[in-house]
């Protein structure tokens, strides 16, 4: 487990950090000198039994145990240090790696899985992991080496002593297995019923407003009751079961030195050894058998690490998108959907089923069609954060897949419902989509987006901070925020998820203006929830149900679309 | 509520916590015990020749004394849990409890992801306290002097080289303390913000794809994370080297109290046995104090959980009113404002907002986005708290309504929709447990939600949550419109409760809510100003003042900002958007 705790550093970082090495290097040096005095204690005893000491020696003794503890603690300055350094590097490392990771992976993967139990192994697993790192490797390699090396000592002193005094530790270790046994069965259980209560929890908390107002509150805290008590009884369950087996480790560790003493006088008869052997034996073995404890409990929480470790692995595990080997490039921007299925991972219905259709380049197409008919997700199909199920989309005739991710953004933007704004300054979030674009070309986007004018009025200006999800922007704000990213990036194909949120007519028409330059010259797919605003589009798709039920421009559909013509007519109406 | 401190979760549960820290120092005393057995048959073996079964005797007195150390230190260990989760899961329920007493405009600005790391991790943080540190800080404070006391009674001089090193050890703690709780501070803050952008980047991933950005060149993602490696980098230098130095210094003693044994006992002052029982004993007699620094290191670590918690424990009192009873459940109430102000961070949000909505009638609440309407459906639903005036209900101040006799009367539809996990049928039954199957459908049928419950495989025991069906943002809107009506509220608050809906249900809708014939008050914003054309009183809210009141035809004549407001509307854009007339898309 340690080994495999060791190699897990490499696995995660792809790399091992020298001063990790070098840190472990020391150490070992650091545990020789923690070690070395017991040697000097041994002769000192031993003199002062035989009643051979003289004073020449004490002072000998003392200046050498004083250069040895100087010896110590210039080995503990080099090697803490650098394990410290090299743990926290190469954990930061993994981190970024993982992130990485995460963005290769299908956004299926991602969406279908617990939200807060992707960002615990994020963060809270690999802190475990790194805590571990920094801060127990010095304990595993002091607290073992030291006993270790005395053993060794007291073995090519006396070895039938020294083998009595090792008895109890196979014992211990039979405790200290089942104990670890016992906590982790205990730990999984408790690990269930956490994610139970955190989840119930967190309900609770987000729906407590909506719960007074409905005067339920009363009922949940019954049910959140019992699931604290339910926490509870998990919680010491884990602390308490295994309590007497690792009571029974720290007694067997600390009892080798009594039967070395019961069984070693018996040898005493034979002349096989010598009183004061025994009793340097003893007083040599029992403070240093004692620090196993320490090392016992080390390995108890290892298990814990093991255990992240084990969930950022399944994490890394995950397959990335198939990328291909040589990406091929579209030299012209229709869109074509071939026979197209996609279904959720966790969904037995199609979201979309047996899509076909081509939409020419430089044309501005429009989905309509009540919520719920799958127009979000055939966006999303075509930014490929999803792979179809079935079926083939080309852009230029070239399969997505071939185009491979890391290629598609130059041909690809999409502007988000949500607009996806990040905390940083109003220009990072800018040039997100063109990293290297110049301060004028940047101020002149947001004008023709319509957002120079209000991010002029900012006491920062471009440099504003935006906070969380830019919640310090009006939705109308965000929404030419994200316009002007995309115009910046400037792609030839254009998705637009037009936002739905409550805007008033006058910031509408700004956003409008916002779009309208946003969507010249470029092959442009819109959600649209006015039809008013499209009906000049080259092609509008009607959807329902996840099947595309009629496609055609404006007056054609009029005619032939039941659909359209009932969703046109209640529009005009209102 | 009284101050809420350290003591208050020790009175949580006394005996336990109590008796773990007594069995605690027991145990500490009792590792002492083996030593004092070795001592003795030390001198035993240094006889000429040794009793061996006397010796025998000691070595099964150590054996008992090894155990009977155990045995304590497990029933320390035990006592000490069963209290600290005893006392853990008593301060979630008070913490729960004093956020459902809290004023509902306290916690609106509270985010639940951060009330529930309160709540579980802050308060889980207390088990290591409670459990480890407590028991553990009382044997560091009894054992080590006991040990001392003992050692001087065997050698006083001895026993005084065996302290030497301590003071020098707490010097160099206090250096490194000093400065520490910035740093800790400091660190705290980072581990907080780099959480905060990781959680952002999966948020965030649609984006970071779509825009060929990764991991590294994501925001400050890989900022983040490497200024923890700086910072370990900077400061783990000073830091680890004085806790190396102080775990040193207090396992150094030997390197005094050796010589000086050999030496005394050269001199005749004190016997072999005696030199032997300073060498086992003086080593040990510091190192519970190790133990004692770590944990206070993780005190000052737990210090930003304790003051979260008694931030959420401390700040809920209510003022308990002698309330008269309250008007009758079932007529429609009237709503009346007078005077009403509102100002967040000194900006006022509203300014001098008077008006009445009509028992029975409905009111609508337009204006351009930022014109304060969301922030008025807050103030009446007591989800913000008005600075001044007055906000009245049947003709009583909301302040003077039991909290829970008003929520009952109030049927609220935010704009932000919350379901809770269960079935749509759990969900609408939340608002009336009593409801039959009728009243139920009849409720989602006004709320257009009936047609599209139907047609989910399920139909009303379809699941929601994480998992379960994906609604629309519209249906989920529909679904908390049904939630609200069932309740056959007095006052209906809607918060462009039609915002996500297709015109077709928006128009339903309304004509549901405007012709139903129980006719209870409801108050409205809306951003469609055909809507508002159907209610009966509308109010036009500009910067957080009323600038008109009336019937739609009224304003259209007399309201500049009304006007305004219809003719962005009536043109309703197409593109390219019409522009005026000379002027080309600056563009390109």
């Amino acid at each position: 487990m340690l080994l495999n705790f060791l190699r897990s550093g490499k696995e995660l970082a792809g790399y091992t950090d020298p001063r990790l090495r070098r840190g472990l290097a020391w150490s070992v040096a650091e545990a020789i000198f923690a070690f070395l005095p017991y040697p000097l204690i041994y002769i000192m005893i031993d003199r002062l039994l035989t009643g051979t000491l003289i004073l020449d020696e004490v002072v000998a003794l003392g200046i050498a145990l004083f250069l040895v503890l100087i010896a110590r603690l210039f080995c503990a300055h080099i090697a803490t240090p650098a394990l410290f350094r090299g743990a926290y590097a190469m954990m930061g490392q993994a981190r970024l790696r993982i992130a990485a990771h995460l963005r290769e992976v299908p956004l299926g993967w991602l969406s279908s899985q617990h939200s807060g139990a992707l960002s615990a192994t994020l963060t809270r697993d690999l802190q475990i992991i790194e805590e571990l790192w920094s801060h127990s490797l010095g304990v595993f390699c002091g607290g073992l080496l030291v006993p270790a090396l005395l053993s060794v000592f007291l073995l090519w002193m006396d070895w039938q002593l020294g083998l009595l005094m090792l008895t109890s530790l196979p014992i211990a270790l039979a405790f200290l297995i089942g104990g670890q046994w016992v906590l982790m069965r205990q730990s999984d259980k408790l690990a269930n019923v956490s994610t139970a209560v955190n989840t119930e929890l967190l309900e609770y908390l987000q729906g407590m407003t909506v719960l007074r107002s409905l005067g339920q509150q009363e009922a949940y805290r019954v049910r959140l009751f019992h699931q604290f008590s339910r926490l509870r009884s998990a919680a010491i369950r884990l602390d308490v079961w295994p309590a007497p087996l690792v009571g029974g480790f720290g007694f067997a560790v600390e009892i080798g030195f009594a039967i070395a003493i019961g069984l070693g006088v018996q040898l005493l008869s034979t002349g096989q050894t010598t009183s004061n052997n025994i009793l340097l034996f003893a007083i040599l073995a029992l403070p240093v058998y004692r620090q196993l404890y320490e090392v016992g409990l080390a390995f108890l929480l290892l298990r814990f690490a093991d255990q992240a470790l084990q969930r950022t692995r399944a994490l890394l595990a995950v397959r990335p998108m198939a990328q291909p080997a040589t990406p091929q490039q579209p030299g012209h921007y229709d869109i074509t959907f071939d026979a197209v299925k996609f279904c959720y991972p966790d969904s037995s219905t199609p979201t979309l089923q047996g899509l076909s259709f081509t939409l020419e380049s430089d044309s501005l197409n429009a989905l309509v069609g009540p919520s719920g008919a799958g127009k979000t997700t055939l966006l999303q199909l075509i930014a490929r954060l999803w792979d179809v199920s079935e079926g083939s989309i080309r852009i230029g005739g070239v399969d997505l897949r071939d185009i491979g991710s890391q290629h598609l953004p130059r041909y690809v933007s999409m502007v988000f419902q949500d607009a996806q704004l990040f905390s940083g300054s109003i220009l990072e979030n800018l040039r997100a989509g063109a990293p290297n674009a110049r301060r004028e070309d940047i101020e002149q986007v947001a004008r023709q987006a319509q957002a120079h004018e209000f991010i002029s009025r900012l006491p920062l200006q471009y440099d504003t901070l935006l906070e969380e999800n830019g919640s310090n922007l009006s939705g109308g704000e965000r929404q030419r925020l994200s316009i002007a990213r995309a115009l910046l990036k400037d792609a030839p194909i254009i998705l637009l998820d037009e936002a739905t949120a409550s805007i008033d007519a006058t910031t509408e028409r700004s956003i409008h203006q916002a779009l309208s330059c946003l969507i010249q010259g470029r092959t442009v797919i819109i959600i649209a929830h006015k039809l008013n605003g499209i009906r000049h589009a080259d092609r509008i798709l009607v959807m329902a149900e996840g099947e595309l039920v009629a496609q055609g421009d404006h007056a054609w559909l009029l005619g032939h679309s039941p659909l359209y013509a009932h969703l046109w007519a209640q529009e005009r109406q209102d | 509520m009284k101050k809420w401190g350290l003591l208050s979760l020790l009175a949580m549960a006394p005996f336990s916590l109590g008796s773990a820290s007594l069995f605690a120092v027991l145990s500490g005393l009792a590792s002492l015990l083996p030593f004092y057995c070795l001592y003795r048959i030390a001198e035993l073996l240094s006889a000429a020749t040794p009793d061996l079964d006397a010796v025998q005797d000691w070595v099964l007195y150590a054996i008992f004394a090894v155990l009977l150390r155990w045995t304590l230190m497990s029933i320390s260990h035990c006592l000490a849990h069963l209290g600290a989760f005893d006392v853990i899961c008593r301060l979630r329920l008070r913490l729960l409890d004093a956020l459902a007493n809290a004023p509902l405009s306290r916690n609106s600005g509270r985010n639940s992801a951060d009330l529930r790391k309160v709540v579980m991790d802050d308060v889980g943080s207390l088990e290591g306290m409670l459990a480890h540190t407590l028991p553990d800080a009382a044997a560091a404070i009894f054992v080590p002097l006991f040990t001392f006391t003992y050692l001087l009674s065997a050698n006083w001089l001895l026993a005084l080289a065996a302290l030497a090193p301590l003071p020098i050890a707490v010097v160099i703690q206090i250096l490194m303390l000093r400065g520490g709780r910035a740093q800790i501070n400091d660190w705290n803050a980072m581990q907080t913000r780099m959480s905060t952008r990781l959680l952002e980047y999966l948020r965030v991933m649609p984006m970071i794809r779509s825009f060929g950005l990764d991991a590294r060149s994501f925001g400050q993602l890989a900022d983040t994370v490497n200024a923890i490696v700086t910072w370990v980098d900077r400061h783990s230098g000073r830091m680890s080297i004085g806790w190396a130095w102080f775990v040193v210094l207090l396992s150094a003693n030997l390197i005094l109290v050796a010589p000086l044994g050999a030496w005394l006992h050269a001199r005749g002052e004190v016997s072999a046995s005696t030199v032997v029982l300073f060498l086992l004993i003086a080593p040990l007699m510091l190192q519970p104090l190790m133990r004692l620094t770590f944990a206070l290191g993780e005190q000052q670590r737990r210090n930003a959980a304790l003051a979260r918690i008694s931030a959420l424990l401390e700040n809920t009192d209510m003022a308990v009113a002698e309330y008269a009873p309250p008007p009758p459940l079932d007529s429609p109430h009237t709503l009346e404002l007078r005077n009403v102000y509102f100002t967040r961070d000194a900006r006022t949000v509203l300014d001098n907002v008077t008006f009445t909505a009509v028992a029975g009638q409905t009111t609508a609440i337009v204006g351009a986005s930022g014109a304060g309407k969301t922030t008025l459906l807050r103030l009446i639903a007591c989800l913000d708290e008005i600075s001044d005036g007055d906000i009245l209900l049947a003709g009583r101040e909301l302040r003077d309504w039991p909290l829970s006799t008003l929520l009952e009367r109030l049927g609220v539809v935010p704009q932000e929709v919350f379901l809770f996990r269960g079935s749509i049928r759990d969900n609408l039954l939340l608002a009336c447990p009593s409801a039959t199957e009728d009243q139920l459908c009849e409720a989602a049928k006004l709320a257009q939600a009936h047609a599209f419950i139907e047609r989910l495989p399920e139909g009303y025991d379809t699941l929601l949550g994480e998992r379960g069906a994906q609604l629309s943002g519209g249906e989920r809107q529909r679904l908390t419109l049904a939630r609200a009506i069932l309740r056959k509220p007095c006052l209906l608050l809607l918060d462009e409760a039609t915002a996500h809906a297709d015109n077709d249900n928006a128009n339903l809708i309304h004509q549901a809510l405007l012709g139903s014939e129980d006719g209870c008050t409801v108050v409205m914003t809306t951003h469609r100003l055909r809507t508002a054309q159907q209610a009966d009183h509308i109010i036009v809210l500009d910067a957080g003042c009323v600038v008109g009141q009336g019937h739609h035809d009224h304003l259209l004549a007399e309201c500049h900002v009304y006007q305004k407001l219809w003719q962005d509307q009536q043109s309703t854009m197409s593109w390219p958007p019409p522009l005026p007339d000379g002027e080309s898309p600056q563009c390109s």
